[in-house]
C-alpha cells in the first residue's frame, strides 16, 4: 500500500511545481506588495551606501555599491511596468485570440507622440492656436493622457478594419507594414516629431489636477504614477479576459470557424480585441515617454514591436502575468548587459544581435515561455498527486476487500 | 506628356529610376513569395539577408578579390559569389534552424517570429563584424558610362545593367516556377499547404533548397544595389517594407502579381517627387500650398497609402488568388 | 409552409459542379435523410445553407426569408445548427467550456464586465445539455482528450446549445462502432420535434430506421425523394447507390 504513495517528493521539477503553485495563490500579493514599497527599498540601499561612507564602512559601502549594480532601479522599474501594461495588452491578442500582430509599435508610438506633440506644441511661441495655449498656462498631463487614449483608440480602431479581416502571417505581415507607415511619417513630418533626433522640449508634465510634477526630475513620483495607470489596466484587461467576451476571445483561438457556426461575428470580435490591445498599448507608450521627457523614434520603429513580442513569448504568451516576467528578465538583463557586462566583453554593446538571437532561441526551445513551461509542470504535478492520491484508495479499498474476503473465510 | 514646370528628359529620368528600384522589388518580392508559396512562412528576415549579401559582397569584392583581380573582376566574382555564399547559408540555416519547428505547434508562427528574430539579429551582428559605419561601394569603373544623356536625362550603364539583369532573373524564375517540378510543388504549395506534404516526396529536401533559393535571390539583389545605395545595416529595412507592399498590392500565390505590382509602384514611388513641380497647384485644408519639399518626402508614405487602399477595397491584392491566405 | 427550402441552389469550383441545381424543401419537425455517394455534394448542400460556402446561384429560402448570401454566423442566429463530418469542436477548452461558449452566443458576445459563472441560465442550460449527451462526467477534460464518440457527440451538444431550429448533421456516425450507431441513431430520433434535423448518413441501418423521408443526391443532382418504401423500389436509385 505504501508503495503507492509518491518517494521522492521532491525532484528540482516538483520543487518548482510547489513554488508555482504557491506563486499562483499568493504570488500576485508579494509581487504588488513588493512593488508598492519598491522605490523605498531602492532608496533605502542608495542611503545604506551614504550611511556606510559616513560611518568609514569605506569597505562595505564599496561592495553594497557593487551590488546595487546589480539590482534594478526605480527608473528601470518603471521601464519594466510600463512593458507589462504594453505586453498584457499585446497578449490579449497573441495569447487570447491567436493573432500575431507586428505592428504594435504603431500604437506604443502613437501614445508616446500624442502626448509628446501636445506637451512640445501646446505652449506660447509656437503653432498652437493662441486660444489653447491661453487656456492651458501649463498643458496637465491629464487632458493629453485622455486625448491620448481617444486618439490610440481610434487609430486602432482604424488599422483593425484594415488589417483584422486577415489571418495568421499574412496579418503579421500586413500589420508590421501598416506599422512602418507611423514610422516614415514620423521621420518624414520631422518639423512636428523631431525626426530621427527624437521629440524634445517635454519639461514640466503636470498632473494639473493635483499639481504635481512628473518626469525625470522625480523618479519615485512618475514610478507610482506609471504605477497606478498600470495596474488600473492591468486590472481593467484582467477582468476583460474572464468575462463572456474573453471566453469568445479564446473560442476564436481555438477554431475560428467553430465560432462562426456558433453563432459569433468572428471579424467584429477581432477587430474589437484589436482596438482594445491597441488601446491600451498607446497608453503604455505614453506612460513610456514621461520619465525621459522625450519621444525616440526608436519607439514607433518595429524594433519595438519585436521586444513586445519577445517579451510576451519569454513570459508565456498562454499565461497572463507571462509579460511581467518576460518584461522584468528583459529590461534587467538589457540593463546589466549595457552596464555591467560592457565592462568586460564588448559585444554586450551589441544589444539588438542578443535581443534577434535570443528571441530565435525562444522560439525554438522554450515556445511556451517561462510561466507557461513552469504552469505546465504544474499541472503535471498536480495530475501526479491526483493519480497518486487515486491509486493509494484504490490500494485501501482493495485492502479492506481482501480483509473482509479473509474474514468471511 | 510632360506637365507644367517638368520637362519631358527629366520625366523619363525618373521612369526609369522607377523601373531600377521597381526591379528590385520584383526580386525579392518573388523571392518573398517562393518561400511562402512553399513553406507558409513570409520571411520577415527578407531585406536582412538582402544586406547580408551586400556586405558579404563587399567584402568578396574589395577585401579579397579586387586588390588581384582588379575592380572590374572584383566585381563580377562578388556578383558570382554572393549567390552561391547566400544559398548554402540559406541551406544551413533551414536545416538546423527553421526544421526544428516543423510539424510543431503553431509552426507558421514560430517560422514568422524566427525570421523576425533574424531581422533583429542581422542588422547589429552586421555592425559587430564589420563595424558601425556604413561601406562604401562604388559602381565598377566597367560600368561608369551612360549610354544616353541629354540634359537631366541621364541613362547610366550600371542601373541598365541591373534592369536587365533583374529581367533576366525573372526569366529564369519563370521557367522554375512554370516548367519544373520544384515550380509545380511550389504552386501546389501556395493553394494547399498539405498537399505538397501528403505526396510524400523528400519534402524537407525541397523546403530547403526553397529557401536558399530564396536567401539567395535576396542576398544577390542586395549586391547588386549595393554600388547604387549606401550600404549600411538598416539598408533592409525600408526595402522589406516596400516589397510586403508590393507583394500585398500585387497578391501574393501569383507570379504576375508582385512582377506587374513592384513595377507600377517603382514608377509611382520615383514619379511623386515630380508632383510638387508640375503646373498643378496642391492645396491642403488650410488654402497653403504643398510645396515640392512635401512631394520629395510623399513617395514612401504614399506606397503605404496604395497599400492600405488596396487592403480595403481588393484584400487579396490585385492578381491574388483565392485561398492563399485563408 | 416549409422550414427550409433551396431552390436551384448549385455550386460551382472552377469546372467541377458539386451542386446541381437541386430544390429541396424540409417542413417543420421532420427528420429528413439525405444519402448519396461519395463526392455527391451532400457536404457541399449543408455548407451552403449554413453559410460556409455562398452558393454560385439558386437561392436558400430559411423560415421564409432568403438567406442565400447572409453570413453564417447571423444564420446561427436564425436558427440553423450544424454539425461537421469532420469533428470540428474546441479540442483545447474543457467539454463545458465547448457547450458553454455556444451557449452564451445566445445571449452575449461583447459582454466584458461579468463573469461567465454569474450567468446562472447559462450554467443551467449547458448542465442541461451536458446531462443529455452524456458528458457530465467529463465536463472539465479537454475536449481534444475525449473518445472519438464522445467528441461526436460533444459537437452536437454544440449545435444544441445555440437553440437551432434547424438542426445539420453531417454524418454523425462516421468512425463510430456498430453499438454506437445505433445509439447514436436513437438519440438523433430522440432529438427530433419540435427540432427539424437533416441528416446526412452512409449507414443505411441508421438511415432506413428513423427517417421520414430520404433524398437521394447523386452528381451533385437530385436524384429521388421519398418514404424508405419508395426510395427502395426506385430502379434509379437501386441502381447507383443501394446496388453499389
Ligand atoms: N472547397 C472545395 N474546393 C474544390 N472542390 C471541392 C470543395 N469542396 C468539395 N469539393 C468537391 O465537390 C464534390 C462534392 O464534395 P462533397 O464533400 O460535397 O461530397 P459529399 O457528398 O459530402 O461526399 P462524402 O460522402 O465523401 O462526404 C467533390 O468532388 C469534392 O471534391
Ligand atoms: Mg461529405
Amino acid at each position: 500500500m505504501d508503495s503507492a504513495a509518491p518517494k521522492n517528493r521532491f525532484t528540482p521539477r516538483e520543487f518548482w511545481a510547489w513554488l508555482s503553485e504557491v506563486f499562483d495563490n499568493y504570488g500576485i500579493l508579494i509581487l504588488a506588495a513588493i512593488l508598492v514599497i519598491y522605490p523605498f527599498l531602492f532608496d533605502a540601499l542608495n542611503e545604506s551606501i551614504i550611511w556606510l561612507e559616513d560611518n568609514d564602512w569605506e569597505e562595505t559601502a564599496e561592495i553594497v555599491a557593487e551590488f546595487r549594480g546589480f539590482v534594478p532601479s526605480t527608473p528601470l522599474m518603471i521601464q519594466i511596468l510600463i512593458y507589462t501594461l504594453f505586453g498584457i495588452a499585446f497578449n490579449i491578442l497573441l495569447g487570447n485570440t491567436g493573432m500575431l500582430s507586428l505592428g504594435h509599435c504603431a500604437f506604443f508610438g502613437v501614445g508616446g507622440y500624442t502626448v509628446g506633440i501636445m506637451h512640445a506644441w501646446i505652449k506660447p511661441g509656437t503653432y498652437a492656436p493662441d486660444w489653447m495655449v491661453s487656456a492651458f498656462k501649463v498643458l496637465p498631463l491629464e487632458i493629453s493622457l485622455i486625448t491620448c487614449v481617444i486618439v490610440s483608440t481610434f487609430v486602432a480602431w482604424l488599422i483593425g478594419t484594415i488589417c483584422s479581416t486577415k489571418r495568421g502571417v499574412y496579418f503579421a505581415m500586413v500589420t508590421l507594414s501598416i506599422s512602418m507607415i507611423f514610422y516614415y511619417s514620423a521621420q518624414t513630418f520631422d518639423d512636428l516629431t523631431g525626426g530621427t533626433d527624437g521629440l524634445g522640449g517635454l519639461e514640466n508634465m503636470r498632473l494639473g489636477s493635483i499639481n504635481l510634477r512628473v518626469g525625470i526630475m522625480d523618479a519615485n513620483i512618475t514610478y507610482y504614477f506609471v504605477f497606478i495607470v498600470s495596474v488600473v489596466f492591468i486590472a481593467a484587461i484582467w477582468q476583460v479576459l474572464r468575462s463572456p467576451f474573453g471566453h469568445v476571445l479564446r473560442a476564436v483561438r481555438e477554431n475560428e470557424n467553430r465560432a462562426r457556426i456558433c453563432g459569433y461575428n468572428v471579424a467584429k470580435v477581432r477587430l474589437m480585441a484589436f482596438t482594445m490591445s491597441g488601446a491600451i498599448s498607446g497608453i503604455a507608450g505614453a506612460l513610456a515617454i514621461i520619465y525621459g521627457e522625450t519621444v525616440p523614434i526608436e519607439n514607433i520603429h518595429f524594433i519595438t514591436s519585436g521586444q513586445i513580442v519577445i517579451i510576451t513569448l519569454f513570459g508565456g504568451a498562454g499565461t497572463f502575468l507571462g509579460p511581467a516576467v518576460g518584461s522584468f528578465i528583459y529590461w534587467y538583463l538589457r540593463q546589466l548587459m549595457s552596464v555591467e557586462f560592457v565592462k568586460y566583453l564588448a559585444i554586450f554593446q551589441y544589444w539588438e544581435a542578443w535581443v534577434g538571437g535570443i528571441f530565435v532561441l525562444i522560439v525554438l526551445f522554450v515556445p511556451s515561455g517561462i510561466l507557461g513551461t513552469i504552469r505546465n509542470m504544474t499541472l503535471e504535478y498536480r495530475e501526479k498527486k491526483l493519480l497518486n492520491r487515486k491509486a493509494v484508495a484504490e490500494a485501501l479499498a482493495k485492502n479492506a476487500e481482501d480483509e473482509a474476503a479473509t474474514e468471511a473465510e | 506628356m510632360a506637365a507644367g514646370g517638368v520637362e519631358f528628359s527629366e520625366f523619363v529620368q525618373h521612369l526609369f529610376l522607377g523601373l531600377v528600384q521597381g526591379s528590385f522589388w520584383v526580386l525579392l518580392a518573388l523571392g518573398l513569395s517562393i518561400i511562402f508559396g512553399l513553406m507558409g512562412i513570409i520571411n520577415f528576415g527578407h531585406g536582412a539577408f538582402y544586406m547580408l549579401g551586400a556586405y558579404v559582397g563587399f567584402t568578396v569584392s574589395d577585401l579579397v578579390f579586387s586588390p588581384f583581380l582588379g575592380p572590374n573582376a572584383g566585381f563580377i566574382v562578388a556578383l558570382a559569389m554572393v549567390p552561391v555564399v547566400m544559398f548554402a547559408l540559406g541551406m544551413v540555416f533551414e536545416r538546423y534552424v527553421i526544421s526544428r519547428i516543423y510539424n510543431t505547434e503553431n509552426e507558421r508562427f514560430s517560422g514568422v517570429l524566427i525570421m523576425f528574430g533574424m531581422s533583429i539579429f542581422l542588422p547589429d551582428f552586421v555592425r559587430l563584424i564589420w563595424g558601425r559605419p556604413g561601406k562604401p561601394f562604388n559602381i565598377p569603373p566597367m560600368f561608369q558610362f551612360s549610354l544616353f544623356k541629354t540634359g537631366t536625362l541621364d541613362i547610366t550603364a550600371y542601373r541598365s545593367f541591373t534592369i536587365i539583369t533583374a529581367a533576366i532573373l525573372v526569366a529564369l524564375l519563370w521557367v522554375l516556377i512554370y516548367k519544373t517540378n520544384l515550380g509545380m510543388m511550389i504552386r501546389a504549395g501556395t493553394n494547399n499547404n498539405t498537399m505538397v506534404k501528403v505526396l510524400g516526396i523528400n519534402v524537407s529536401r525541397i523546403w530547403r533548397l526553397t529557401f536558399g533559393l530564396g536567401i539567395a535571390l535576396a542576398g544577390f539583389s542586395g549586391v547588386m544595389i549595393a554600388p547604387l545605395f549606401a550600404v549600411d545595416a538598416t539598408m533592409g529595412e525600408l526595402i522589406l517594407v516596400q516589397t510586403f507592399i508590393v507583394v500585398v498590392v500585387g497578391g501574393m500565390g501569383s507570379f504576375i502579381g508582385p512582377v506587374i505590382g513592384g513595377l507600377i509602384l517603382g514608377q509611382l514611388w520615383a514619379l511623386t517627387p515630380l508632383v510638387g513641380r508640375t503646373q498643378y497647384v496642391v492645396q491642403n485644408w488650410t488654402g497653403t500650398v504643398i510645396g515640392p519639399d512635401f512631394w520629395e518626402k510623399a513617395s514612401d508614405i504614399l506606397l503605404f497609402i496604395v497599400m492600405a487602399v488596396i487592403l480595403l477595397l481588393r484584400p487579396r491584392g490585385l492578381f491574388g488568388q483565392e485561398g492563399a491566405f485563408d | 409552409m416549409p422550414i427550409l427550402e433551396t431552390k436551384n441552389l448549385s455550386k460551382h469550383f472552377g469546372a467541377l459542379i458539386a451542386v446541381d441545381g437541386v430544390d429541396y424543401a424540409v417542413d417543420s419537425g421532420e427528420l429528413r435523410s439525405i444519402i448519396g455517394p461519395n463526392g455527391a455534394g451532400k457536404t457541399t448542400f449543408f455548407n451552403m445553407i449554413a453559410g460556409d460556402l455562398i452558393p454560385t446561384s439558386g437561392q436558400v429560402i430559411f423560415d421564409g426569408a432568403d438567406v442565400s448570401e447572409v453570413p453564417a454566423h447571423e444564420r446561427s442566429h436564425m436558427g440553423i445548427g450544424r454539425t461537421y463530418q469532420i469533428t470540428n469542436i474546441f479540442p483545447k477548452l474543457s467539454v463545458l467550456e465547448n457547450i458553454r461558449i455556444a451557449a452564451q452566443s445566445r445571449k452575449m458576445t461583447f459582454n466584458l464586465w461579468s463573469t461567465v459563472p454569474s450567468h446562472k441560465e447559462l450554467v443551467e442550460k449547458s448542465d442541461g445539455i451536458l446531462e443529455r449527451i452524456n458528458l457530465t462526467e467529463k465536463r472539465d477534460e479537454l475536449a481534444g482528450t475525449l473518445a472519438h464518440g464522445e467528441q461526436r457527440y460533444l459537437e452536437i451538444g454544440i449545435a444544441l446549445a445555440t437553440d437551432p431550429k434547424l438542426l445539420l448533421l453531417d454524418e454523425p456516425t462516421a468512425g463510430m462502432s456498430p453499438e454506437e450507431t445505433i445509439q447514436t441513431g436513437e438519440f438523433i430520433k430522440s432529438l427530433a420535434d419540435p427540432l427539424t434535423i437533416v441528416l446526412v448518413e452512409h449507414d443505411m441501418e441508421v438511415v432506413l430506421g428513423i427517417s421520414d423521408k430520404i433524398t437521394v443526391l447523386h452528381n451533385g443532382a437530385f436524384l429521388a425523394e421519398g418514404t424508405v418504401e419508395e426510395v427502395r423500389a426506385n430502379a434509379e436509385v437501386q441502381r447507383v447507390y443501394l446496388r453499389e
